[in-house]
């Protein structure tokens, strides 16, 4: 069987969730079947522009075709365009059509390889609901496609021009029960078949020589792992820590691990140590008092999984069911929706070893449990069956 | 800060958070976190970040206040009662109560989440506009004096 990821950006260099979640799958299914990727020359989701040269290439052992993006996006219009025609008001449908064409990638070549080579494949499996590629490519191949669609409850997924996309796939694979609840809910696609099955997490691995040592931070710390940007909550959490500290004294360090996209206050207690590889990403995890999520808008959470992997709990937001759902079925982390909240269960956390041992403990229990790479092929495995006959 | 201890021998997160949200109303009612705190932090806040303008303060004091509020549907209420032989008579009769309450206002509460949510999400993009169009006339005049002074020099020297 041979079978198409289609995604909106592929690649080692590439960041994000989505993309890394695509990457991961193709890489493990490439076991079962003869997988190729369909994407853009992008890396930079903000404009979409060419990085890799177009053409087929391989990655990891997999087939990846690349396609140009023309013309990339302009982000400057993009935003006025939302703040004018989409954010204060029941858009139109035609207004929703082009926050379509300037969300991206316009990827045409991509679009029509689709059309002339759609025989030429038994499934194609669309990675994220809101970007072109997803929203052009199911609706051309319907019959052969499968969603995940990692969707969160944010203002776009209420927008009327994602009903087809969330009606016409053969199954949706959703990352979390909450996720699935969401999309049914606005959507009432209760009739399509789909199943929850989210990522694997890989343990980690004997730690050599990493730039984790260089890092040298032996205070103890709370970790922040992921693009450190406002999108992501980081500008609460920031004011939160730095209130916090101020309230206790306490001798903690907030680490930051990530690719930064905002301004970071000078602060003693703050420290940003940029973009780390994977074992210095797990030493710091391991190492950690708590990893703090403090994202809103979240489909899964990678780095809450790897951090349980590691037996380190978590304080996420409150806000995002997906997160909360997380902490309450593992009983590995606790979630705060104000300051008063983040700082007693901070408090809670950091003043109670064996709290957050067991915390930690009851974390990996609930990966291994759920979000091992086996149970997640097996998952990905028997759906795809299903839908192919 | 005061800290209170788990038994953890059987954690159950949602137990937690319960003690804890209940701790975090009695705070909030004897007053622990008043306005005035909030408004130090901010200025420490302001102090520390330089692209925070202390003309917003106040906005952004009344974002965070909505940021800590908007979520009406899962708010709880702290049922007390001062009396000593008829209190818990008293207070399992209003949590009944509170219980039937929550059940019929159910759909509207989540109405009122849902446009919640959505009126905060809107203030924050503009108290990020503002923060944007704030430091770019902070530049702009900048620029402005600067011209000034050259030109102030150009024409002494002509």
């Amino acid at each position: 069987m041979k079978i198409a990821f289609v995604v909106q950006r592929y690649g080692l260099e590439v960041q994000g969730g989505s993309e890394s979640l695509c990457r991961s799958i193709a890489e493990q299914m490439k076991k079962y079947f003869q997988v190729e990727v369909l994407t853009t020359c992008a890396v930079d989701y903000l404009t979409w522009k060419d990085y890799y040269p177009s053409g087929p290439v391989e990655v990891n052992g997999v087939l990846v075709r690349r396609f140009s993006t023309h013309p990339p996006r302009d982000m400057n219009r993009f935003n006025t365009f939302v703040r004018k025609r989409i954010a204060n008001q029941k858009p139109s449908l035609p207004d929703q059509i082009e926050w379509m064409w300037l969300q991206g990638p316009l990827t045409f070549d991509l679009i029509r390889y689709l059309k002339e080579s759609r025989e030429e494949y038994d499934l194609f499996i669309f990675f994220t609901y809101s970007y072109f590629t997803t929203y052009m490519g199911i609706q051309i191949v319907p019959d052969k496609s499968l969603l995940v669609p990692t969707a969160h409850d944010e203002p776009h997924l209420y927008l009327d021009i994602f009903k087809p996309i969330f009606h016409l796939p053969r199954a949706i694979i959703y990352n979390t029960e909450e996720e699935k609840r969401l999309v049914q809910r606005v959507f009432g696609n209760t009739h399509i078949p789909s199943e929850v099955v989210g990522s694997g997490v890989s343990e980690m691995e004997d730690s050599g020589v990493d730039r984790f040592e260089s890092l040298s931070i032996t205070d103890p710390y709370i970790l922040y792992m992921g693009r450190i940007d406002v999108m992501k909550g980081c500008k609460e959490l920031l004011d939160y820590f730095i209130r916090y500290v101020a309230d206790t004294g306490r001798n903690i360090k907030l680490v930051l691990a990530g690719n930064n996209f905002m301004q970071i206050p000078k602060h003693p207690q703050i420290f940003h140590v940029g973009y780390v590889g994977q074992r210095a990403k797990y030493k710091l995890m391991e190492q950690a008092r708590v990893l703090v999520n403090p994202s809103e808008y979240e489909s899964l959470s990678l780095s809450v999984l790897e951090s349980w992997s590691v037996g380190t709990p978590v304080l996420v937001n409150g806000c995002s069911e997906v997160l909360v759902g997380h902490c309450l079925r593992s009983q590995g982390g606790l979630y705060y929706t104000n300051y008063g909240e983040f700082s007693l269960c901070l408090d809670l956390l950091l003043s109670q070893p064996e709290l957050r041992v067991k915390m930690g403990e009851y974390g990996r229990r609930y990966v291994r449990t759920n979000y091992t790479w086996d149970t997640v092929e097996e998952k990905y495995l028997k759906l795809i069956m299903a839908v192919k006959g | 800060m005061d800290t209170f201890s788990i038994n953890t021998e059987d954690i159950d997160v949602a137990k937690i958070m319960k003690q804890i949200q209940e701790r975090v109303l009695e705070k909030k009612k004897a007053g622990v976190y008043t306005d005035e705190e909030i408004r130090e932090v901010s200025e420490l806040k302001n102090q520390i970040s330089p692209q925070k303008e202390g003309s917003y303060g106040e906005l952004a004091l009344h974002l965070r206040r909505l940021h800590h509020n908007w979520e009406v549907a899962t708010s709880a209420a702290l049922i007390t009662s001062h009396r000593r032989i008829l209190g818990p008579f008293i207070v399992a009769l209003k949590k009944i109560g509170f219980r039937i309450f929550r059940f019929i206002a159910h759909p509207f509460v989540i109405r009122q989440t849902e446009f919640n949510a959505a009126s905060v999400r809107f203030a924050s993009v503009l108290m990020d506009e503002l923060s944007r169009l704030a430091q770019e006339n902070k530049e702009l005049k900048e620029k402005q004096e600067k011209l000034l002074q050259e030109m102030e020099e150009l024409k002494r020297k002509i």
